[in-house]
Order: structure tokens, then sequence, then C-alpha cells
């Protein structure tokens, strides 16, 4: 059932389950749905209203550029967290037409250095456009590389 | 925000070898396009997006931790002590 109070007039939505195969290197992971979710016009943001949110706004009324505060890379513990910034005061822009995370150059030096000591050295990221970080073996084998993660 | 790097890692296929693809893209600042973070499809399968439209709407994006998202997603104010060592 749709609660009314949580219809909003007119925008989008975007909820996604299946961009990329977790399942086959993430032990356990499951999707709760199993397909993508886009929807335009009235929107039903029940599933997430009473969740924790983040409300940000653009820079300017008729922009699609939002402030980034900080971005930082690490990982986060049960007790204890520790985090590198790579990038801070500036804009980000979401988009359909981009697959991953696409990070200016200063900023994506300093990822692929602390990506380099995550791996081991084992990682090789192209500095050309549309230069992707590739590991040589399929993702299930670098289990500890992902308990890293981006703070925003 | 906490936001796990296997959101925007997958297997593929080159040349019948898999490998692992971490899908962070180097973009070239010179251009005037590509000197902000741009955060593409696979952030929506972590986070989940509204943004309002409409006259007299600020177009605000509202975010959440999506329903089929990666443990560890994070999404609060929670804060925890610096590891010692650090990570790096």
């Amino acid at each position: 059932m749709i609660n009314i109070q949580n219809l909003q007039q007119y925008g989008y939505m975007i909820q996604y389950s299946n961009v990329s195969n977790w399942a086959s290197f993430i032990t356990g992971y499951q999707p709760i749905t199993t397909g993508n979710s886009i929807q335009l016009g009235q929107l039903d943001w029940s599933t997430y209203a009473s969740q924790p949110s983040i409300v940000i706004s653009p820079i300017t009324n008729v922009s699609q550029l939002y402030q980034l505060i900080n971005l930082q890379f690490g990982y986060t513990q049960e007790t204890c967290s520790s985090y590198m910034s790579i990038y801070s005061d500036s804009t980000m822009v979401l988009t359909m037409d981009f697959r991953g995370l696409g990070l200016p150059t200063t900023t994506y030096d300093k990822f692929t250095n602390l990506l380099a000591i995550a791996t081991a050295g084992q990682v090789n990221c192209a500095k050309t456009q549309g230069g992707l970080c590739v590991l040589p073996k399929t993702c299930d084998k670098y289990k500890d590389l992902f308990t890293y993660s981006f703070q925003l | 925000m906490v936001l796990p790097l296997a959101t925007f890692a997958n297997d593929r296929i080159n040349n019948a070898n898999s490998e692992c693809v971490i899908y962070v893209e180097w973009l070239d600042e010179t251009q005037a396009d590509s000197n902000q973070v741009v955060v593409g499809q696979m952030f929506f399968q972590s986070i989940a997006v509204m943004q309002e439209m409409g006259h007299n709407v600020t177009h605000n994006l509202t975010m959440a931790v999506n329903i089929n998202a990666l443990n560890g997603t994070y999404i609060g104010n929670q804060t925890v002590e610096s590891c010692d060592p650090a990570a790096f």
C-alpha cells in the first residue's frame, strides 16, 4: 500500500538492484529486489521515508552540480576508522550515462596511489580517457580489498 | 556517507581472461566538463536517490541507503575513533 503522505509531486527516483553482480564476489549478498527502478513524475519514497537520509542542494537553482565537501578513501572497522582525503571542497554531478565513478586527474592520482597500497601493487590503473583500474583475477579473490570504502 | 569500494567493482572477461575491474575512471580535468566528480549508474545500486522538480521547488537531492546496498553502506552522523595504525 502506498502512503499518500510520502508521494511527492513531480521528479524522479532511482533505485537499482543489478548494475553489478555483487552476489558473485561478496559472500552472502542477496538483493532484496531483482529489477532496476526509475520513477518519473509522482514519486513513492515510502520505502526510505523512515531511514536516515541526506538532502543536498545544487550550487545554484538552475545547476545540476552539487557541492562535495570532502571525498575520502579508507576503511571502517568495528571500533575505528582510517580514511585519507582525496578530494575536497568542489563539485559533483550525478548522471546515468556514466558507469562508475569519474575522478579528475589530481583526485584520480591520489586514489590510485592508495589503491596500489591496498592491493600490494596488484592493481593497474590506466591514466587515459576512460581509464579504469583492473585487477588480474576475479573480484572474489580480493575479499580484503572490499573492506575499503569511500567516505563522502 | 560510507560507500563500499565494491560499489564500483565488477568482474569482466577480457580476451578470455576474467579480471576484476574497479570502475573508477580518470577524467581529464583540463576539460571543462571533467573537472568535477562524476557519479554514475553503479552508485545507485548502493544509494537510492530522489529529486523533486517543479515550480517553486528547490531541486534538492534526497539520498538514502538502497535496500539492495552492500553491508557497510551507511548514511548518518556516527563517528568512530581513528585506527592505529592508520590504513595507509
